[in-house]
């Protein structure tokens, strides 16, 4: 009797420790994460095993939104915060006073496992701080998702930071047990990265980008052979640009991004509005986080990847930024004019993705209902096309139902974005962090 | 003037495909096609539609063979909408659909398939919310059970998907509302009426292992850039009752 009252009371000890101990690490280390802006868990379609737990959704499925009305998918934590750097833009640098943690490779395992059986999380999306060194860091990861995956068979999503300047082998191995790998280029060019994170070198960070897609690629090639060849980081690489640390223009991080697409294979890239609240003299003295720009940005990486836009099409050395005032694709049209107006009934697919106000769903669907009967501009509303900004630039079976002349000025005063104004909105909504830090930058 | 015609069937899906098969071989052309459940005007002429498995089963097949698997989907999905107009909006698509074959589903100006689609994507939209919304609990016996409020019928849709993920588990999901459940015994997964539990004892860890996740969710959002608007346009607070993180 009392050896089982004693058990269970020293279980109930044993476990509240654990528990414990744990949520203040999670406290620390969901802080020091949230500010990286991926939070997808999107393109793999791992299967579950015979003895497994866990498979990934194509689609991503998001498990909840957080009170800054963001979702919720991966398990976003950092291994560590305790960081060999002093990156001026980061929150994690060496000389910035907070409090630091590390989590064990069982915990974040533990806590991996019961959140997803729970169903709260698609899988774990894990960074850290530099640890003692690149390659000590990446070793800790290789062991967490090697044991994920092989002794607890997890097959739920895993998106792993890869630490730039760790051993191309290590990269290589970890590569085999994640579905998404990601190195963040943070600075755009290699003048702000010397500035700014003087211990980083952009050869560091590009190299190991090309590594993952040279093995994605050699995987993809063998698996048209061999169907049981094992997965290479299945949900390709992402990075992420942090925008207005420096002042790259948008020509520069446009054709970055689009190179990115093309040369590394990228699945995303994301932009990141810089928020300074510092005094090192090195970063730029902006009152305001460059919020607009970030979405314009946005908006252009879509225009890349969806609307078969080329980053030459968009922006010029001559005109290298975009307009804040009008989206990046009615931007094109009006200075593209002569193009307009496109007939509804016959513009091919391609074609009708330029025009603003139709995105792909709608181009789609314009497609394939003019088969079965002549577009009428009242069968757009019902498809979805944004007729309030369409309208300028269409003909519906030779019915203009824009201005007389496609005079772009008059054009571009019924197109300017006045929905919300960005420009009003005060620094203390935007994630600036007032923890009685001081110096502190963070970012969105 | 004729009398309006209303179908009345027993709830189940082979008992609404005996309505459509009774629409086609009679010619009646019904105003509704509801279950005995909902309340109609006293001046409609009712017709008790008794399920006949044969008859759903043709129904059944010309739908696969004729349309596609696809619009069997579709036609199966906005079924368990449970709306009153669910009957005649499905009747509306099937007759233009027997008509054109497969190629119906891209004629979506059309306003049968307009408006089939659109009730589709309603509960296409809730089964895909509740993937990630549902929240199960570890009880003392090892099963995990998850409690919903669906506005649709929607268990059954989503129990594949957990029988994939959750396939070495025991787990319950529970609509509380229609006190229906989905039960999976680490082999398949049967839908079975369930009333609402009094009390149900959790795990030992069960508790530590809430805590933490509403500690985690307070702390991965970005305190000065609170935007509850969103959230709630994202995560409505109907749904909010049985979420962990919610307090």
């Amino acid at each position: 009797m009392v050896l089982k009252y004693v058990i269970i009371t020293l279980r109930i000890y044993l476990w509240g420790d654990f528990f414990m101990d744990a949520i203040n690490k999670l406290k620390i280390l969901a802080d020091a994460a949230k500010y990286d802006v991926s939070c997808s868990s999107s393109n793999s379609n791992r299967k579950n095993t015979k003895n497994g737990l866990g498979n990934a959704s194509e689609a991503g499925i998001c498990h909840s939104w957080s009170d800054d009305g963001r979702c919720i998918s991966l398990l976003k934590i950092l291994m560590s915060n305790y960081c060999i750097y002093d990156c001026a833009y980061c929150v994690n640098r060496i000389s910035n006073d907070l409090p630091r943690a590390t989590f064990t490779p069982e915990e974040i395992i533990d806590i991996t496992i019961s959140f997803y059986k729970r169903n709260y999380i698609e899988g774990l999306f894990l960074s850290s701080a530099v640890v003692k060194s690149p390659d000590y860091t990446m070793e800790c990861f290789l062991k967490i998702v090697k044991s994920l995956r092989e002794e607890e068979n997890f097959n739920g999503y895993i998106h792993l930071k890869a630490i730039p300047g760790a051993d191309k082998k290590l990269l290589d191995q970890v590569g085999k047990y994640v579905d998404r790998l990601s190195v963040n280029i943070e600075l755009p060019t290699s003048e702000g990265l010397k500035m700014l994170a003087p211990q980083k070198k952009q050869e560091e960070i590009f190299a190991p980008m090309k590594n993952i897609k040279d093995e994605i690629d050699i995987f993809k090639e063998e698996k048209k052979k061999y169907k049981k060849r094992e997965l290479f980081v299945p949900a390709g690489q992402t990075t992420q640009l942090i925008i207005g640390a420096t002042n790259d223009s948008d020509h520069r991080i446009l054709n970055l991004s689009e190179s990115l697409y093309n040369s590394y294979d990228l699945k995303r890239v994301y932009y990141s509005a810089f928020i300074p609240v510092s005094t090192n003299p090195l970063l730029p003295s902006i009152l305001k986080p460059p919020l607009r720009r970030e979405n314009r940005l946005y908006q252009a990486d879509w225009l890349l990847r969806f609307y078969g836009f080329k980053a030459k099409e968009l922006l010029t050395e001559d005109e290298p930024n975009f307009d804040l005032k009008i989206d990046p694709k009615a931007q094109y049209a009006l200075k593209n004019i002569q193009e307009y107006p496109v007939e509804i009934n016959r513009a091919d697919y391609k074609t009708l993705l330029r025009v603003p106000g139709i995105g792909v769903k709608s181009a789609r669907r314009i497609v394939t209902s003019r088969n079965f009967q002549k577009l009428t501009y009242d069968d757009l509303k019902k498809m979805g096309v944004v007729l309030k900004r369409a309208k300028y630039f269409i003909l519906c079976d030779g019915k203009h139902y824009g201005f007389k002349s496609m005079d772009s000025e008059m054009i571009k005063l019924k197109l300017i974005d006045d929905k919300v104004n960005l420009d009003q909105i005060s620094l203390f909504d935007l994630g600036v962090e007032d923890n009685g830090q001081g110096n502190s930058i963070y970012l969105r | 003037m004729d009398k309006e015609i209303a179908y009345i069937y027993d709830n189940s899906f082979e008992g609404f495909l005996t309505c459509i098969h009774r629409a086609y071989y009679t010619r009646e052309d019904p105003n509704y096609i509801i279950t005995r459940e909902e309340q109609i005007d006293l001046l409609i002429k009712t017709i008790e539609v008794e399920t006949d498995l044969e008859k759903s089963k043709k129904v059944y097949k010309a739908i696969q063979e004729k349309i596609s698997n696809q619009a069997l989907r579709k036609v199966f999905v906005v079924f368990l909408s449970e709306e009153s107009q669910m009957g005649l909006i499905i009747l509306n698509y099937l007759r233009i659909g027997f008509k054109m074959g497969p190629k119906v589903d891209d004629y979506n100006i059309h306003p049968a398939v307009d408006e089939i689609d659109k009730l589709y994507k309603k509960v296409s939209h809730e089964r895909h919310r509740l993937l990630g919304l549902a929240r199960f609990k570890e009880l003392e016996n090892g099963i995990y059970y998850s409690q919903l409020e669906p506005d649709y019928n929607v268990i059954s849709l989503i129990a594949p998907h957990f029988s994939q993920r959750l396939k070495n588990e025991r787990w319950i999901i529970h609509d509380i509302k229609r006190g229906i459940a989905v039960f999976y015994n680490k082999k398949e997964w049967v839908l079975r009426n369930l009333e609402e539990p009094e009390d149900f004892i959790i795990s030992e860890k069960e508790e530590g292992y809430q805590d933490m996740w509403r500690e985690y969710y307070k702390h991965i959002s970005i305190g000065n850039r609170k935007n509850t608007r969103q959230k709630k346009a994202y995560m409505p607070t109907r749904y909010w009752k049985h979420l962990v993180e919610i307090t």
